[in-house]
């Protein structure tokens, strides 16, 4: 899977839990999740957890931390899939 | 692994203000001597007893004691309440403490803001609480490896004998109208637990409003206004040894199973 592949996998994991569906149109990997997207800290767990059953990762909380943005989730995906 | 506030890295400690870097600084330094924590736990029992029982003892209805008594004697004890008021930790741990048997050490983590941020707010937390509202959790992304620190030290403790906490699992105050709507857990509360494995016991808290002059109205109302405390028994943590203590989803799974056990509680409590 390439990253336009798995920011396009990540935009629909984004969908139900983002209370600006509109800034998910033009999302790119600066959006940030919790600033234009509007994902709050509650959801964001759900995110990262939707991301960990899609990818067949796992991710650390201290992982999770460093996601704010689209992009952030996306290179978390590449890099634990390149490590695994 | 467990995370030391001296192992925090230092893109954590600069993200911290002036301000926070003081007040953390000062509790780090009550809660690491001796003389500090002695004094702050026996302030802490004075005076949260002492207002404790002044605004609810006529107004307690409690259930469920049963369960502290029957706890574990070799681990530290972790308090479940749901999160409605600012004052339900405080009420269940109050109530708990007389069951529990021996008790020398009190925490009850609280977010940073106000608390840590600001001078006033640990003036407030040393006077009134003997600092036991300790350690913070700091919410932005930048200073949560400090707050994992902060965490790792609280299951240090629990490990111990004697030690009772209390925690929230939702992590978050909820804001709604019915006592029994939990919210998501977060994933602190797991970890705590899972580096820690205390005996996790779900209590469901209700009556409490977020005003202390509206607590002392309600007292003068005395029956007519009840809090109702719910203990259950702890939970069934098993071995838990194959368990990453820093993964998410393990957190997650335990956090929701403490709510499982309140809002089963709230169902018997209401």
């Amino acid at each position: 899977m390439d990253e336009k592949q798995v920011l396009a996998e990540v935009i629909t994991i984004l969908k139900p839990f983002s209370r600006a569906p509109e800034a998910l149109v033009n999302c790119t990997l600066k959006t940030s999740l919790r600033d234009e997207l509007c994902i709050n800290s509650a959801r964001l767990v759900d995110v990262v957890l939707g991301i960990e059953d899609k990818f067949g990762i796992t991710v650390t909380d201290e992982q999770a931390d460093l996601v704010t943005t689209v992009g952030d989730a996306v290179r978390l995906i590449l890099e634990s899939r390149g490590a695994a | 692994m467990a995370l030391r506030f001296e192992d925090a890295p230092a893109r954590s400690w600069t993200a911290l203000s002036y301000v926070e870097r003081a007040t953390l600084a000062v509790a780090r330094g009550l809660h690491r001597s001796p003389h500090g924590r002695r004094w702050g736990f026996t302030w802490s029992t004075l005076l949260v007893r002492m207002l404790v029982d002044a605004l609810s003892s006529e107004r307690l209805v409690v259930l469920g004691t049963e369960h502290l008594a029957r706890l574990p004697a070799d681990r530290g004890i972790l308090l479940a309440p749901n999160h409605r008021s600012f004052f339900d930790l405080f009420v269940a741990a109050r109530v708990a403490y007389d069951h529990v048997g021996s008790c020398n050490r009190l925490y009850f983590p609280v977010r940073s803001r106000f608390w840590y941020d600001s001078f006033a707010g640990l003036a407030v937390n040393v006077l009134a609480t003997g600092c036991s509202m300790y350690p913070p959790i700091f919410r932005p992304p930048p200073k949560r490896s400090v707050t994992r620190a902060g965490l790792d030290f609280l299951a240090a403790e629990l490990r111990k004998p004697g030690t009772l906490a209390g925690m929230h699992p939702e992590g978050t105050r909820s804001r709604g109208t019915d006592p029994c709507a939990l919210l998501p857990p977060e994933g602190s509360f797991g970890r705590v637990v899972l580096l820690a494995r205390p005996s996790v016991v779900p209590v469901f808290v209700d009556g409490l409003s977020n005003s202390l002059f509206a607590e002392a109205r309600r007292a003068l109302a005395g029956k007519n206004a009840p809090i109702r405390v719910v203990f259950g028994p702890p939970l069934t943590l098993g071995d838990g040894s194959a368990v990453d203590p820093s993964g998410l989803r393990a957190q997650i799974e335990i956090g929701r199973r403490a709510l499982e056990g309140v809002a089963e509680l709230a169902k018997s409590g209401l």
